[in-house]
């Protein structure tokens, strides 16, 4: 994977997002954006509208929660499934969750859209080790 | 003068020459002038001596009637001779040819007949000569007639066919001159017969031969003589008819020998008993059986009384059932009574007694039974069995539709046999509507073959009470294969059922209760490791080097927050478990009312600040047995929901009220509030930590703890909403259950 552009994360836990922002930007870029959402309606408008207006070669990473209330990570994928090829290309979507059901890791890999499936805490090795990718 | 007579007239007239004056008695016939003979007696006297008369002198009178009478006594004596003859041979015989013989033989010795025979019908009908007495010219001539082996015509005005066709004598008393007589005349005159007689042979009044006579007297045939002929030929018939009465009297007898040794050796060898008692009730006959089975000799019970054999507690309903048939010829009545052995036992016999008092070869009542003591043991070891195992036995005669059922039977439906009615829908009519279609197909199934009967159903009482019955049964087939009876068993397995149900419902609790557990357990772990995670998170970040010191603090606020958070998951842990803990508190009488007055005084301030109404309705169900805090926890925790998820311009109104259901108290709960989109949360409702109202701040942990809370006090809780138009809890509590 070339250097991401952006990055967003999707997760209900403000804690948890304060906390991915931190890392990714220890261990990538001090200076990078990250764009953190606690609502996923707003996190997918985000993405929708951010990435019609963005280049096709260029790459955003989503980490997604899985466990939400109203919208889980598995509606919100739903939705993006529903968007154009265009804003699709651009996206590399890590599901995050703390579940140690092994249905949801299953169903997480499985997905054509997901590029992998990480168990929380994210850590500064686990961000390297994707970047990599 | 008679020609016959002249000679002797002659004698005589030369006697008295030779004497004057002598004189002597002579009978002669004279011819009269028309021909005909007068017999005539009277004396000749020699008076040529008197110069006077110078003659012969025959004084003489007529006697043709005296000498004529005469003549007839002889003819009457030889035909009454004749025929006691013939009632001589009549007894002495024994045979009908040897008699018939006889009685030709005796026509012509004693009734000095010229010719006589008789001629008998054979089998097809036709005369046959049986015997014949005379010229063999005649017989001959007689075999052609009879075997109308003549022209046609003449057979039929023969005085043979005459006395056949009437029935009555045929005369003929000038063979030479009557046309009757043609066929036969020139053989009747060479045999010198004048005069014929037919007389009829009839058997129970049918003519079955002729017996005829000839005389060579012209003009033999007058009618005492035809009376007399005809009483001989008719004493000859009657003894015709005593040998065949005789005779079928000995078959019939033969008959009747061979079918009595036949009945008795069927009385004799049959394990059946049959007596005879007289109507007053003395034993007359006893079969063989009777010794072998009771031990009597015969005559130890022959001439007593039958009523002595009986049980005591029998003998009424005996005596009773025998006088209903005292006056019914052919009337019987079956019984199942005890009758004494010899050694002191009782012995069960089943049987039939018939009132045979009419049949002359019988004039007894028949009693007709056998030893059921074997039967009987059996049935009452199978009632003993069927009695305490509860099992019903029915019996059902398919082709009239009839039923027997035992008393179990009626016990197990709790019905009566009028209620009954002995039919298949009587039994149709007490199954439970939802089993009945099924039921009968059963039945119908078993009947067709298709399956074996054995199967399930409920029945329904009369108090409305349903009970679960077994049935299991087998069909009865006749030669061809139809159905004619059907046999089974029912049972009522209503307490087997009960049981099971509660185990299935014990056993679906269970397996609701794992699978909440491990809802819970995941929930747990899901929302402990939450926390988890940001800690760890936090740490790790702290420990790489060159580190901000604003991510520092940043990190440590983060790690307090999640120290936090991690804190009050394991509180609401706790608070859980203890909802779930087995209630050790006593179950006490809780007001409705009372309840909701508490929680309402308890959060006056919310109420009134969100203008709160509470409306109750607990006039159907005041109270309920249960724990009180728990109900308190249960109404307190929805009030607040409602007051929570109410609409931003609308006044939360709650409403409560309380029912009588069939197992117990059932309460509703509704509100006015913003609902919940139950399509969408269905599965996740009661769950822990589920929210579905992001800007309302919950934890997602009111409804899970209703439900714990419910469940643990033995009820259910069932939701129903939609969108913006409030929430209705349904609480179902069983009776006194906790």
């Amino acid at each position: 994977m070339t250097k991401p552009d952006k990055f967003v994360i999707i997760d209900d836990d403000v804690t948890a997002t304060m906390l991915y922002s931190l890392i990714l930007k220890h261990s990538l870029d001090r200076n990078l954006v990250v764009h953190c959402f606690n609502d996923p309606a707003e996190g997918v408008n985000f993405i929708e509208n951010e990435l019609k207006q963005t280049e096709e070669n260029s790459q955003t990473v989503l980490f997604l929660d899985i466990d939400m209330p109203l919208i889980t990570g598995w509606d919100v994928l739903d939705l993006i499934v529903k968007m154009e090829d265009h804003v699709k290309n651009q996206l590399s979507i890590f599901m995050l969750s703390s579940s140690i059901a092994p249905a949801d890791k299953s169903r997480a890999i499985n997905h054509h859209l997901v590029a992998d499936f990480i168990e929380k805490p994210l850590t500064a090795e686990k961000v390297r080790d994707l970047v990599k990718l | 003068m008679h020609p016959d007579d002249l000679p002797v007239f002659i004698e005589n007239i030369q006697y008295i020459l030779q004497t004057a004056s002598s004189s002597i008695y002579n009978e002669h016939r004279l011819r009269h002038k028309n021909g005909n003979y007068v017999w005539c007696e009277g004396s000749i006297t020699n008076m040529l001596h008197e110069p006077n008369v110078n003659a012969i002198v025959s004084n003489f009178r007529d006697i043709t009637q005296r000498k004529k009478a005469e003549e007839k006594l002889i003819k009457a004596n030889r035909l009454y001779a004749f025929i006691s003859a013939i009632n001589k041979s009549i007894v002495h015989y024994k045979d009908e040819k040897e008699l018939l013989q006889k009685a030709c033989a005796i026509a012509i010795e004693i009734g000095k007949f010229k010719t006589a025979w008789i001629a008998m019908m054979n089998e097809e009908g036709k005369l046959e000569l049986v015997c014949f007495r005379g010229d063999n010219a005649l017989s001959v001539q007689i075999q052609k007639l009879l075997k109308e082996e003549v022209k046609s015509g003449v057979f039929e005005s023969s005085s043979v066919a005459k006395a056949l066709r009437a029935g009555t004598p045929a005369i003929s008393n000038n063979v030479l001159t009557d046309p009757a007589m043609n066929f036969l005349r020139k053989e009747f005159v060479s045999s010198g017969v004048s005069s014929n007689l037919v007389c009829p042979i009839k058997k129970s009044g049918q003519v079955v031969g002729i017996f005829s006579f000839n005389s060579e007297i012209m003009n033999f045939f007058d009618e005492a003589e035809i009376g007399l002929l005809e009483e001989a030929t008719e004493d000859v018939s009657f003894a015709l008819e005593v040998f065949e009465k005789e005779n079928r009297h000995q078959q019939a007898e033969e008959i009747i020998i061979k079918n009595e040794n036949r009945f008795r050796s069927l009385i004799e060898h049959s394990k059946d008993l049959k007596t005879l008692t007289s109507k007053e009730g003395v034993l007359i006959y006893g079969s063989p059986s009777v010794t072998h089975l009771l031990g009597y000799s015969t005559e130890e019970y022959i001439n007593k009384s039958a009523f002595d054999f009986f049980h005591p507690d029998d003998l009424p309903d005996l005596i009773k059932n025998r006088n209903l048939i005292l006056d019914i010829p052919g009337k019987s009545f079956e019984f199942q009574y005890r009758i004494l052995h010899k050694n002191g036992n009782w012995i069960w016999c089943q049987g039939t007694l018939t009132n045979m008092l009419h049949e002359p070869g019988i004039q007894a009542f028949v009693s007709n039974f056998q030893d059921i003591s074997k039967n009987r043991e059996l049935n009452k070891r199978l009632r003993l069995a069927t009695t305490s195992a509860g099992i019903g036995i029915w019996d059902w005669d398919i082709v009239n539709n009839h039923f027997h059922w035992d008393e179990r039977m009626y016990k197990l439906y709790q019905i009566d046999e009028k209620q009954f009615g002995l039919v298949f829908n009587g039994w149709t009519a007490r199954l439970h509507e939802e089993d009945r279609a099924q039921a009968i197909m059963q039945i119908q199934n078993a009947i067709l073959g298709m399956q074996e009967y054995n199967t399930e159903f409920r029945i329904v009482w009369n108090d409305r009470s349903v009970h679960y019955v077994q049935a299991s049964g087998i069909v009865e087939r006749d030669s061809k294969g139809t159905a004619i009876r059907m046999i089974g068993a029912n049972w009522d397995i209503t307490e087997k059922r009960r049981k099971e149900e509660e185990r299935e419902k014990i056993t679906a609790d269970l397996i609701q209760r794992n699978k909440n557990l491990e809802q819970f357990s995941y929930m747990v772990s899901h929302n402990l490791r939450a926390p988890v995670a940001n800690i760890l998170g936090f740490a790790e970040l702290m420990s790489y080097k060159n580190i901000n010191p604003d991510v520092i603090l940043e990190s440590v606020k983060g790690m307090s927050n999640a120290a936090h958070k991690l804190d009050t998951v394991i509180k609401d842990i706790n608070q859980i478990l203890q909802a779930k803990t087995i209630i050790s508190e006593s179950r006490e009488d809780v007001d409705f009312q009372h309840l909701i007055d508490d929680i309402s005084l308890s959060i006056d301030n919310i109420l009134k600040n969100k203008n709160v109404t509470i409306r109750t309705d607990f006039n159907n169900v005041g109270k309920i047995v249960s724990v009180k805090a728990y109900l308190h926890s249960i109404l307190y925790n929805m009030i607040i929901n409602s007051v929570k998820f109410h609409k931003p311009d609308v006044p939360p109104d709650i409403e409560i009220k309380s029912f009588r259901t069939t197992n117990g108290v059932q309460l509703i709960f509704k509100d006015n509030g913003i609902g919940i989109d139950l399509e969408r949360h269905q599965g996740n409702l009661f769950g822990l930590y589920k929210r579905f109202h992001p800007h309302i701040e919950g934890k997602g942990m009111g409804l899970f703890m209703i439900k714990t809370q419910v469940e643990t006090l033995g009820g259910k809780i069932s939701i129903n909403s939609e969108v913006n138009k409030g929430v209705e809890f349904t609480l179902d509590f069983e009776n006194n259950q906790l």
